[in-house]
């Protein structure tokens, strides 16, 4: 075998202005975890100490874009971004495409951390082999849009890509997103923040070096074989001509959209929330792809009439049409477009934001917030004027804005009064628009993922069966296409674990989930052949899973030493306590009996201790992790 | 004749086909080595696949001294001698895109221009949305020409459904 390309990876500590590059050379560690989220998660959980507060200078934050980010194939444009969440205190694992990563890989970078505090604002700038920590006091305060601008000017470089905070960032809103290529955002967890405790503005990347794969030929045979999976498949033309809120209209026809804060399972007109009125109202001007991406499911829209006339963003997604619609009781198009446009700018994840104004709306709802506590702001049910002004409020944590920047865990606890029962929120991390009590394999991969109840660690969207090829892959993970059906606890154990294993993969090689686990054309075995026509190290397809599945022991065993354990599996309070309003079949709800017995499966199926939810030394072992257990166990016990 | 075709309203920024290059001529993926490059505004999410255009009175040429540079008269790409090249580098200043680009390999210096792979591109093998394109000259109108035909008659009908 020829030599391994080694992992590279560049350390810059903003406190002492030290810069240091290390190499990782140990093939067997880079079959073990792969690359990009697989090495991140095991040098963090190997070095760092778990109980460092997210906001302390130990505390590291790491851009780590996958394997095959900078190549040709497909969708493999993405990165990981890695840091202790201020909004959840868990060890949390984001992804985010746009064109970032690939100008990191090109620089010759394969993993970033960041660490340290610099003692006033500076952005980093990485061009190949200069590495610089450059005055940011300029940028300070600026909106994503003219941070961009600035660095790209001051550099003389429209090439330059940037990972930035917005103000939003700087006022350590929990959920503050990072910025890269202006509208695509590491926006779950309050990156943001973190990035802003550190007083780190951006980090600026632009790389001339080139990417090499150590069997070209086969390699591009692989990429060519995908290209012809991706014309046959069902999903793509659909999304890459309506993008991700193309499914908002049947997911509202069987009453599983979350409505007013989850109260409603459907809404009046939706039609205005659905990608095809994005086309239709004059809305969508152009597509937007990641750095390789042929499917291009991202939009540009701008308003040319009306109240918000002049108005321009990349988005909206599904998540922000439910999030800041529907969610809110809104269908007023051009309004989320606004709201959309402020979140993106100032720096704020679409979906907490959005969770946060409903629940203050319902706060209003039931009476325990007045107009008057909102600083006069009218709280009514689907007022679009009042969310785009929340949404500038929370980013600059004005008046009531920050109590909602605060995130709605902290929110509830601190106005109390029962708020903490319509916080759609579990473990500081406010559930994603997925209405679970209509979708058990989904309210399994909430209630058990690492970061808190979202899709982004476990996207079972097979589990619909709403395509030929979501039944077939529900036919191969469970022996049968009658458990293509959401309505039931049955396998749905065993479709989270295959969706979690694949997902730890695709994020490693920098791939993005929707050729995985949504429109179905790539699976463990393409991933497998890519790993090995590029890097030159023999894997399988089950050892590509098997990795994957190490990233979720790994953020497992770095939140149990938190003191996670199952009975911090769980969903928001409403959907374990309340019965789904419209849903389509009995028993809609996502009770506590309901969990345990999925749980108990979950657990068994992964070998871990079902009692703790934790893995065994066994488990370890078996994975070929047997050098963590000293780490682990000087925090806590395993079995 | 074909003629390569560039579509700016269609591209989405993915930036495959300078990968596709990039490989096709130096088994690497490199952007800076491509000779396709799209220039973007991220902010208005505008993106335009610039490279060589192929000009019929090509100021390229025109100002290469040592007749280092000529065209293809099957695919009218213009093509580069080594040997002939002095490396004055008059073409990267005389040609008005930005599209003859140096390239450093190991010593020496070698003039980059688009050859259109001798006339199979590939990088517009890798545009799905067809942003680019290398089409048949006297077929560049037809499609639009059959669409106003429909459109005509749709009109003149109500319908047809067609095209």
């Amino acid at each position: 075998m020829q030599a391994v390309k080694p992992v590279e990876i560049l350390t810059v500590d903003l406190s002492s202005r030290e810069i240091t590059r290390d190499k990782i050379e140990d093939v067997e560690l880079i079959k073990k975890y792969i690359g990009g989220r697989g090495i991140a998660t095991y040098s963090l959980l190997s070095s760092m100490d778990p109980e460092v507060d997210p906001y302390s200078p130990e505390s590291p934050i790491v851009f780590a874009p996958g394997v095959l980010t900078g190549t040709i194939v497909p969708c493999s444009g993405r990165t990981t971004v890695l840091f202790k969440s201020p909004a959840t205190g868990r060890l949390f694992k984001t992804n985010v495409g746009g064109h970032f990563g690939a100008q990191l890989k090109f620089a010759g970078y394969d993993i970033l951390v960041v660490k340290g505090r610099a003692e006033k604002p500076v952005y980093l700038y990485i061009e190949d082999d200069r590495v610089e920590i450059r005055d940011a006091s300029h940028l300070w305060g600026k909106d994503v849009r003219e941070t961009n601008r600035l660095v790209r000017k001051e550099n003389d470089d429209p090439e330059v890509q940037l990972a930035c905070i917005g103000p939003a960032g700087e006022n350590k809103v929990v959920y503050a997103s990072i910025q890269v290529s202006i509208y695509n955002a590491a926006g779950r967890g309050g990156g943001g923040a973190v990035m802003g405790d550190k007083n780190l503005k951006a980090v600026a990347a632009k790389g001339t070096k080139g990417i090499r794969a150590a069997h070209p030929e086969k390699f591009m045979e692989t990429v060519a074989g995908l290209w012809n999976k991706m014309n046959e498949v069902s999903g793509v033309k659909p999304l890459s001509d309506y993008g991700t809120s193309i499914g908002i209209e049947s997911t509202n026809a069987i009453g599983a959209f979350p409505v007013k804060n989850y109260q409603q399972g459907n809404i009046d007109n939706v039609k205005y929330l659905t990608g095809t009125y994005l086309v239709e109202g004059g809305f969508l001007k152009r597509k937007i792809s990641c750095y390789s991406c042929p499917v291009a499911c991202h939009r540009f829209v701008t308003v040319d009439e009306g109240k918000y006339r002049g108005v321009y963003t990349g988005g909206p997604e599904y998540e922000t049409l439910s999030a800041l619609g529907g969610g809110c009781l809104s269908t007023d198009t051009a309004g989320v477009i606004k709201a959309n446009e402020l979140c993106n700018i100032l720096g704020l994840d679409t979906i907490s934001t959005g969770n946060c104004i409903q629940w203050l709306m319902e706060c209003k709802q039931r009476g325990v917030v007045s107009d008057g506590d909102a600083g006069g702001l009218d709280l009514t049910w689907g007022n679009s004027e009042t969310i785009i002004d929340l949404v500038g409020k929370i980013a600059h944590r004005q008046g009531i804005g920050d109590l909602l920047a605060k995130g709605l865990k902290a929110a509830s606890e601190e106005l109390g009064r029962d708020s903490y029962k319509w916080a759609i929120q579990a473990r500081g991390l406010e559930q994603s628009r997925v209405e679970t009590r209509s979708a058990f394999g989904y309210a399994l991969a909430f209630a058990v993922n690492s970061r808190g109840p979202d899709h982004l660690n476990t996207e079972c969207l097979a589990e619909f069966g709403g395509s030929p090829e979501a039944r077939a892959l529900i036919k191969r993970i469970t022996g049968s296409e009658e458990y293509a059906y959401p309505h039931t606890t049955e396998k749905r154990a065993d479709i989270v674990r295959w969706h979690e294993d694949i997902y730890g993969a695709s994020d490693a090689l920098g791939i993005c989930a929707f050729p995985t686990t949504a429109q179905f054309w790539m699976d463990e075995w393409d991933l497998a052949g890519l790993f090995r026509n590029f890097t030159g190290i023999e894997v399988s397809h089950e050892d590509m899973m098997r990795a994957g599945r190490r990233m979720i022991v790994m953020e497992r065993c770095f939140n149990a030493m938190l003191g996670h354990t199952r009975e911090d599996d769980v969903l928001p309070y409403r959907l374990m306590n309340e019965i789904q309003h419209d849903a389509m079949h009995d028993n809609a709800i996502n009770s506590a009996e309901l969990l345990d017995k999925m749980k108990d499966e979950y657990y068994a199926l992964h070998c871990w201790d079902i009692e703790k939810g934790l893995p065994t030394k066994e488990t370890l072992c078996e994975l070929g992790m047997g050098d963590l257990i000293e780490k682990i166990t000087g925090y806590i016990e395993l079995k | 004749m074909k003629l390569f075709m560039v579509n700016p309203e269609k591209c989405t920024g993915c930036h495959l086909c300078e990968l596709a290059c990039s490989f096709n001529k130096h088994g690497v993926f490199n952007r800076e080595l491509s000779n396709i490059r799209v220039e973007n505004d991220e902010d208005r999410a505008l993106n335009v696949p610039v490279k060589c255009m192929q000009c019929d009175d090509a100021p390229c040429i025109a100002s290469c001294v040592t007749r280092a540079l000529f065209k293809d008269l099957e695919t009218g790409a213009v093509l580069w001698d080594k040997d002939r090249c002095i490396r004055c580098k008059a073409c990267v200043i005389a040609c008005p895109f930005g599209c003859v680009s140096l390239v450093r390999k190991e010593r020496s210096t070698n003039i980059s221009i688009c050859d259109l792979c001798s006339g199979q591109p590939k990088c517009i093998e890798v545009c799905r949305e067809k942003a680019i394109d290398y089409v048949d000259e006297n077929r560049i109108n037809n499609k639009k020409r059959e669409k106003t035909f429909y459109k005509v008659l749709n009109q003149k009908d109500g319908g047809m459904q067609n095209g």
